[in-house]
């Protein structure tokens, strides 16, 4: 289950106050979020930004229907979707491959990036961004399939049709690698 | 698959960045940047009261000038002594509400991101590194004046007051911005031809000073600049024990060194100490003068171990690079000579605090009574 929110709960606070406080609880975390969509940090700083500053803008249209924690991250995907699907993100794109791709890696590199579990990462962030995001939230941040459901807006047994698709898709590539 | 996903939490961040990604510079920017909004959403919502205040007051004014009008013009009927006086109220000139801007960064806040960059940065670091580490907001600066021996050069401009100084650069340090803290620090760094950092450049104001870290293979020294009285004074300077550095010439062993060029003829050494000789050896070297470097090559036929035609074949390449050459002399110019015999002896020197044991340079005095280098000097 996600933790209860505190940083809305502890009222009254001026809603500077409670978006310092939401940004203390989870400006690491969907930095790091954002960062799984764009692979780019410059670019997950960027979009962290304007979600907070749309979090802020949307703080009193926040029902207690949902936790804050999938409020937010509603709105985190839904602009790092928007981001991704933008001209900046596409065109700086090609580059930032580019760049991956040049990189040389020493054998002790190499060693340590085919390790199972980084490889696993690697293969986490190569996915379609409608399996990867399932993968992160629930595995990696916590979200029952419920919340999923609720975050990405999509209906349950969608969600869990495409957890044992990323699932199988993962196993493919490792397989193909010698992997698990 | 599934129970591996459900262990590897931790890993998957870790592969994401180990360190902590979110700032606290990074929430206060965004906190800055919702106050800014709060201001101009206030201004916003002051303009339509303003209006209507604006209006009533016309209205209110238009009635009592109508009103006096009328009265007036029944007073006209009146006599003079009964007009009464009008009395005129100088309103004040509305006063501007001054320019809200966003709050800066303080000398702290700046200091602190200082240090962070000095103590992040390490010359030889590659440039996908310098990118990773400090993001993508960089401009390459043009390099073809470079004196620094960059053939790239970017610069970041950090800490800005807003967006459109992200990229302003001009020719050079941009003073006037960093003392308005609209920029709070220039970062400038150069890359060799192979893309690592062969230098770097901080620059950022505290109080009316700018200050300047410079870090390259020679050490770190900050300076401070005072653009009111132009003048700069040297703050801290931390030089690397392990850099080496060419001998500094004498204005008479350059113009020995000159005469050598012209005439390659040994007579000008003659009134030289041995370690003069040396210098010219290894400044000979550094400027490509094999020439000049063979005639100070000892003449006793005895110990000549190759002729000048063959020293003319010897390529470049075996000469060693300009690296090589300061890292093997380093020091030279500060060690002591030491005679061994009538015609023979060594300079004693220390190449770095590091090394195992001093090296020596050997030399000969020829018949002609001139000290000479040795082939192959070094012992």
């Amino acid at each position: 289950m996600v933790k209860s929110n505190t940083a809305v709960m502890q009222y009254p606070k001026s809603e500077m106050d409670q978006l310092s406080d939401l940004m203390d609880e989870y400006g690491e975390e969907i930095k790091r979020l954002a960062f799984t969509y764009t692979k780019n940090w410059q670019q997950a700083e960027d979009i962290t930004q304007e979600i907070f500053i749309s979090v802020y803008n949307n703080l009193n249209d926040f029902r207690e229907q949902s936790t804050i924690k999938t409020w937010i991250y509603r709105i985190a995907i839904n602009k790092c979707k928007d981001y991704v699907r933008s001209w900046h993100y596409t065109s700086t794109l090609l580059t930032n491959t580019f760049y991956q791709k040049s990189d040389d890696l020493s054998p002790e590199e190499e060693y340590l990036q085919n390790e199972q579990k980084e490889q696993i990462s690697q293969l986490i962030l190569q996915l379609p961004i409608k399996f990867r995001e399932v993968i992160i939230l629930y595995y990696f941040k916590e979200f029952s399939l419920e919340e999923i459901s609720a975050t990405l807006e999509i209906n349950l047994n969608t969600v869990k049709s495409r957890l044992r698709r990323a699932k199988k898709n993962m196993e493919t590539k490792m397989d193909r690698k010698g992997g698990v | 698959m599934d129970k591996v996903l459900k262990e590897m939490k931790d890993d998957f961040e870790n592969y994401l960045n180990p360190n902590r990604v979110f700032s606290e510079q990074e929430k206060r920017r965004i906190l800055n940047h919702v106050r800014h909004q709060n201001d101009n959403d206030s201004k916003k919502m002051y303009v339509p009261k303003i209006i209507s205040s604006f209006t009533l007051v016309s209205l209110c004014a238009l009635i009592v000038f109508l009103v006096l009008n009328f009265t007036d013009a029944g007073e006209k009927s009146q006599p003079a002594n009964l007009h009464k006086e009008k009395t005129v109220v100088k309103q004040d000139p509305v006063k501007k509400e001054p320019v809200k801007t966003l709050p800066k960064y303080s000398d702290k806040e700046i200091l602190d991101k200082a240090i962070f960059l000095q103590s992040h940065i390490a010359i030889g670091m590659v440039e996908k590194e310098v990118i990773d580490l400090f993001g993508t907001d960089y401009k390459e600066l043009d390099s073809s004046d470079s004196e620094s021996g960059a053939s790239k050069i970017i610069g970041y401009n950090m800490l800005v007051h807003d967006s459109s100084f992200t990229y302003k650069f001009s020719d050079s340090v941009d003073f006037e911005s960093l003392l308005r803290r609209d920029i709070s620090i220039q970062f400038f760094i150069g890359f060799t031809n192979e893309g690592k950092m062969i230098w770097a450049n901080i620059n950022y104001p505290q109080g009316k000073d700018i200050y300047t870290t410079s870090l390259n293979s020679s050490g770190k020294t900050t300076e401070k600049y005072n653009p009111e009285t132009n003048s700069t004074e040297k703050i801290k300077e931390e030089r690397n024990p392990y850099a080496a550095f060419p001998p500094t010439l004498t204005t008479e062993e350059k113009a020995i060194l000159e005469k050598l060029k012209e005439d390659l003829n040994e007579n000008h050494l003659r009134n030289l100490s041995p370690i003069s000789i040396a210098k010219i050896y290894v400044e000979a070297n550094l400027q490509r003068r094999n020439d000049v470097v063979y005639a100070l090559y000892t003449d006793q036929k005895d110990l000549i171990r190759w002729t000048k035609d063959e020293d003319e074949n010897i390529p470049d390449s075996d000469r060693g690079s300009t690296e090589q050459i300061i890292k093997q002399f380093n020091n030279l110019e500060n060690g002591k000579f030491i005679q061994t015999n009538n015609n023979e002896g060594y300079i004693e020197f220390l190449v770095s605090p590091d090394a195992d044991a001093k090296s020596g340079f050997k030399m000969v005095k020829d018949e002609d009574g001139i000290w000479n280098v040795a082939f192959m000097p070094i012992q």
